[in-house]
């Protein structure tokens, strides 16, 4: 992975002007890309936060230092590019999603000309999306972090994350009950 | 790319803007094939339906993009999060549709008895559904949203393909707009590695 679409990385952070309203840095494997953005920007960050955000921070990519500051806005989006993912991956299950879409569209249309319902169909895609939404809590598959804010990269890793458990817990009661 | 590119989470690169821009522009030319290809009169391109199909996708690209600020950004648990929003789905959504029902203006059918179109609504579910949000969020979680949303442009060039193969017929719309779309998709490839 490069630095230039990755960011805060390599130990320091170049401060750069930025080019236009959005903050698009010059491409360049040696500089790294700076998150400040223009006051407009800012502003309309802080609309959704509610809170200012910080400056850009330090990932050390040498000692693999984090700075643990879960208040920093790229700091999980770069500890997350850094954990081994299989970008090919990816790529094919995005496709694959893309092609069940087009399987399901058809569905759609071949079931609407035998059974013309949408409002049912509508009652079905709720479900489902409850399901699915049911189904994530109970097996998360979200990158965890330790006690310490270091993230847990592999999978027998998983007797740290402890308070992710205890949560899901906590909600399958709150399911039960 | 307005709200990904606003509220900033994504770091923005030049490839990365030129990626959103390739994508947006093969949306524009699949959205345009009526038009362009089938000639129809722009009254009655220009329905209802589509407009209400614009606001459907761009109010879902809101809900996606603040969602991920959202939970990204805070100390907020995505299990309990995505729990809690399946509950208040649970509790919130049914409830619209009984005064539909009571008042009539939109009655529930139920569908017929054939084996056929149980499959096909099984298949839709899954398939529309249960499984392409939890391989989106299993990706996203992983990546980003903008390489999601770009990787999903696939499905213009697949669309491309199976209408080239049930039709038997050959689009130059499509195509222009399949590659665009797999160019959006090889350069974000390329500039994440």
């Amino acid at each position: 992975m490069k630095n230039d679409s990755i960011g805060v990385e390599g130990g320091q952070v170049e401060k750069e002007q930025p080019l236009g309203l959005f903050n698009i840095t010059p491409e360049s494997t040696n500089s790294i890309p700076s998150f400040e953005s223009s006051p407009a920007l800012t502003n309309f960050s802080n609309f959704f936060n509610g809170q200012p955000e910080p400056l850009a921070v330090t990932y050390n990519n040498n000692n693999n230092n984090h700075t643990n500051n879960d208040a920093s806005t790229f700091i999980s989006y770069s500890d997350r590019l850094k954990s081994p993912v299989n970008l090919t991956l990816c790529s094919v299950l995005l496709i694959l999603v893309s092609g069940l879409w087009l399987v399901a569209g058809y569905f759609v249309q071949t079931v609407t000309v035998i059974y013309d319902s949408p409002s049912f169909l509508a009652y079905l895609s709720i479900i489902s999306l409850q399901i699915y939404f049911l189904f994530i809590p109970r097996r998360p598959q979200f990158p965890k972090r330790r006690p310490d804010g270091s993230l847990i990269v592999n999978e027998s890793d998983l007797a740290y994350d402890t308070y992710s458990n205890r949560e899901v817990n906590n909600l399958k009661f709150i399911f039960v009950f | 790319m307005m709200l990904v590119l606003g509220i900033r989470t994504e770091s923005i690169t030049r490839f990365k803007a030129i990626s959103i821009a390739l994508l947006t522009a093969s949306g524009v030319v699949t959205l345009l094939e009526p038009l362009i290809w089938d000639q129809i009169d722009l009254s009655s391109f220009v329905n209802y339906g589509l407009g209400l199909s614009l606001v459907g996708v761009f109010l879902l690209a809101v809900f996606f993009v603040i969602l991920t600020h959202r939970i990204e950004h805070s100390h907020l648990s995505k299990p309990l999060f995505f729990g809690f929003m399946g509950l208040l789905s649970m509790i919130c959504l049914w409830v619209v549709f009984i005064p539909l029902q009571v008042f009539q203006l939109e009655l529930i059918a139920f569908p017929p008895p054939r084996e056929d179109v149980y499959w096909y609504i099984l298949g839709i579910v899954l398939m529309g559904t249960v499984i392409p949000f939890y391989v989106i969020q299993w990706v996203q979680s992983r990546t980003s949203l903008l390489f999601v949303l770009v990787l999903l442009g696939a499905i213009v060039p697949l669309h491309g393909i199976a209408e080239s193969v049930y039709f038997l017929e050959w689009n130059w719309i499509n195509f222009v707009a399949s590659l665009l779309s797999v160019s959006a998709i090889l350069l974000v490839n390329y500039r994440y590695k």
